[in-house]
């Protein structure tokens, strides 16, 4: 076992044997052999003096359990992080921001407290996965969906905790937005239950999110604040069906209409699922392609050394050729898959309006994509997990395996994950933006990207750079990704969410009067975590003891 | 240094491994012993009973893999490329009751993920063997285990069958296996091979593994 740096080796036996006590002796974890499991997958770090590790581990199985030992830690001054279920891959999985924390790991709390069909909530502890949750609602017959993460191996809590997303409804697949109602132990050991559920014997704590008051909710996320015990939930209703249609246009400068168009239909509602973007015409294929039920048939030519020669003429700012191609082709330069749930005579009816209205882009044409009813059939629900169906997978674990599409496998990657506008002039300086820092940088050359749109009003690049067994290739990697971090900022762009190697990095960027944000986020630290105990580092929010004096 | 992709280039590749290979399925002839209400039949004759063997149809070397096994009464559990069904209708439900010893012939991207999820179980990694085309000809291996099962993979690999089926024989052989996985390297047996055979073209890298209950006896 290694002893947390700066800790009095007595006190953290101590600490250790009150966990015991407090947990039962099975569920600390002091040996090598278990405390190497709480590590980061994906760690940019990998093999390195660096990497993030853990000094012990300990797994309450209830909130009277993560009191005491929230308790003990904080009397002898000893860090805890917390995990959900550590599933955060590419954002920093299991392993403490701070070397030599003990890992609080809540995976033994999985209970689903309360599912509400004719109100379409739940109530859970954060153990609870994508697929308990699932499961539960497939064996109970109800008829709810999930919007699960992407895989859906992951902690419902962990998840919407910090910040991820699914493909479902706008409310519903961004997970915090989609929460209601939380209860809390504080670095004390004290018990908080925020929104309704400060009202004993509420009766609408998973109905009605802000409660009385200031709504806190929001300082327990991506943060290090508490310790959060039970999260309730939104679920989206079964809908009798989901419809999927096609816009295509043929000219690069109609990026510009087409994503005004789609960003109007989202936010009216005439569209209500996740958009999805491709370029047949740039070879860039569409997230969706590869979870929907029916493979879609993508134009996308890549052998072509016409294209190829035309792509590059289009990228130096002359696409009058790679458009020719298209029309001589029936090729789009690019494309919108409009997503609709809902009653089948309704998703139909949206989408007859979604194409009046896109209609007006010259030359557009549409194309269906599919209509599927629900509940599933058994034998295609088998064939395809699909997240936009509110149904759980692992299937994207082919990622960084060796084939002929990728000859050279890495162990993981770091999500670089910069939110820009929701504009087409955002997406070419983006990409003008990113392909030179490449130059300048000596990356590899960035393709034309496309981004996603999990979020309203927003669109979010995601870059996977590549976490290999080489060291220095995997420092180079590290010093891109935080060049690429600085290079964002200065253009007005921020990431979401980052892994515990760049999140004080990330965090140093949201400087607005001298820091004014991060120094309110260290007051609230100093009140609620004196002695710093709860996952130092978070987010690049430090205890005072450990916090480097702000230049 | 390695591309930087974005998540839709990660789907792409994901489709075309799918698209290239072969959907046929291996089809299980193990018939359930009495008392086994989950259907899996417990072989008589291993010295550690395998309950399941995990086999990713897309392969050629998986199916000669399932063979060997299911000669000595393994139950087969097929898939094809997505380990979710067969972890969600057949592991998992066993798993949170009771561990269960599984083997498999799977990409790295599917015992990347069973092996997280039977760490919950209290379940490890006991062996691992990677197995890759190689550009000189043949196949090149690399078995590992703990240093206390060196006797596993150490002179392996020279018969006359084919590897998948030797790599079949050393999994059922191993008695009282002992976790070996996550560890240092210096922790592990490690031993290479070239055999001559090419089971596939495919370029894909395989591993064959042993997933057991945690177990530091020595």
């Amino acid at each position: 076992m290694r002893y947390p740096p700066g800790i009095d080796h007595a006190a953290f036996d101590t600490a250790i044997l009150e966990f015991k006590k407090a947990v039962g002796e099975q569920w600390v974890f002091t040996a090598d052999e278990d405390t190497r499991l709480y590590h980061d997958a994906y760690s940019p770090l990998l093999g390195e003096p660096e990497e993030r590790w853990a000094s012990a581990a300990v797994a309450p199985a209830s909130v009277e359990e993560v009191q005491a030992v929230v308790r003990a830690a904080n009397q002898h001054g000893i860090p805890l992080y917390t995990i959900s279920t550590g599933r955060n891959l590419g954002y920093g999985g299991s392993a403490p921001a701070y070397s030599g924390s003990v890992v609080l790991d809540l995976k033994r709390m999985n209970k689903i407290l309360e599912v509400n069909e004719e109100n379409a909530y739940a109530l859970v502890e954060p153990g609870v996965s994508y697929f308990d949750l699932y499961r539960y609602i497939q064996e109970k017959k109800l008829k709810l969906w999930i919007d699960c993460a992407d895989p859906g191996w992951g902690s419902l809590m962990g998840n919407a905790l910090d910040r991820g997303g699914g493909y479902t409804l706008p409310y519903i697949r961004n997970h915090f937005e989609a929460h209601c109602g939380m209860e809390v132990v504080l670095a004390n050991g004290e018990l908080l239950r925020t929104g309704m559920g400060a009202l004993p014997n509420a009766k609408t704590w998973q109905q009605y999110k802000t409660g009385y008051g200031p709504w806190i909710d929001g300082l327990f996320s991506q943060s290090n604040f508490g310790v959060v015990t039970k999260m309730g939930f939104w679920l989206m209703p079964q809908p009798e069906a989901y419809r999927c249609g096609r816009v295509n246009v043929r000219r690069r400068d109609d990026l510009h209409e087409l994503i005004r168009l789609v960003t109007l239909l989202e936010n009216s509602t005439v569209t209500n699922g996740c958009p999805d973007s491709s370029s047949p015409l740039l070879g860039i294929g569409s997230i969706g392609a590869q979870s929907r039920f029916l493979a879609v048939d993508e134009p996308i030519p890549t052998d072509d050394p016409e294209l190829a020669k035309l792509r590059d003429q289009a990228e130096a700012g002359d696409p009058r050729g790679l458009e020719a191609y298209g029309r001589r082709h029936n090729l789009a330069y690019w494309t919108f898959d409009l997503k609709f749930y809902g009653p089948a005579k309704m998703v139909a009816a949206q989408w007859e309006s979604a194409k009046d209205i896109l209609a007006v882009i010259p030359e557009a044409w549409f194309e269906e994509q599919g209509e599927y009813r629900f509940p599933l059939a058994e034998e295609p629900k088998d064939k395809a997990r699909n997240p936009e169906f509110g149904i759980p997978s692992l299937n994207n674990f082919s990622i960084g395996a060796r084939s002929s599409t990728n000859p050279t496998p890495s162990h993981g990657h770091m999500w670089l994950a910069p939110i820009i506008p929701r504009t087409a002039d955002a997406i070419f300086e983006a990409n003008r933006v990113f392909a030179d820092a490449a130059r300048q940088f000596g990356m590899p050359q960035l393709r034309f990207a496309l981004p996603a749109w999990y979020w309203q009003r927003t669109a979010i690049f995601i870059f996977g750079f590549p976490v290999t067994e080489d060291k220095e290739e995997n420092r180079r990697h590290r010093e891109a990704f935080f060049h690429m971090i600085g290079i964002c900022a200065e253009h007005g762009w921020a990431e979401y969410r980052t892994g515990p190697v760049f999140q004080d990095a990330v965090a140093e960027k949201f400087s607005f009067n001298n820091h004014s944000l991060m120094r309110f986020h260290e007051s609230v630290k100093d009140a609620l975590d004196p002695n710093g105990i709860l996952s130092p580092g978070r987010y690049g929010i430090w205890p005072k003891h450990l916090r480097k004096a702000r230049a | 240094m390695n591309v930087i992709f974005s998540r839709r280039d990660f789907m792409s590749a994901g489709i075309a491994v799918s698209a290239a290979a072969s959907l046929a399925s291996v089809a299980s002839v193990a018939v359930s012993a009495p008392g086994d209400p989950l259907g899996l039949h417990l072989p008589l004759d291993l010295p550690v009973p395998v309950d399941l063997a995990l086999i990713d149809t897309r392969f050629p070397a998986a199916h000669t893999f399932a063979r060997a096994l299911e000669m000595r009464g393994v139950s087969l559990a097929p898939f094809d490329g997505d380990v979710t069904p067969v972890w969600y209708e057949q592991l998992d439900p066993v798993w949170r009751h009771a561990p269960l010893t599984v083997a498999g012939l799977t990409t790295e991207g599917a015992l990347f993920c069973l092996e997280q999820l039977a760490w919950d179980h209290g379940m490890r990694v006991a062996y691992r063997g990677m197995h890759v085309v190689s550009p000189e000809g043949g196949t090149e291996h690399l078995l590992e285990t703990s240093t206390h099962r060196a006797q596993y993979v150490n002179g392996r690999l020279s018969g006359p069958q084919p590897w998948p089926a030797q790599v079949a024989d050393l999994i059922a052989g191993i008695e009282q296996p002992v976790s070996a996985f996550p560890s240092p390297v210096e922790q592990r047996s490690r031993a290479n091979y070239r055999t001559r055979s090419r089971t596939q073209n495919d370029p894909t890298r395989l591993v064959s593994w042993l997933i057991a209950p945690k177990n530091s006896r020595l």
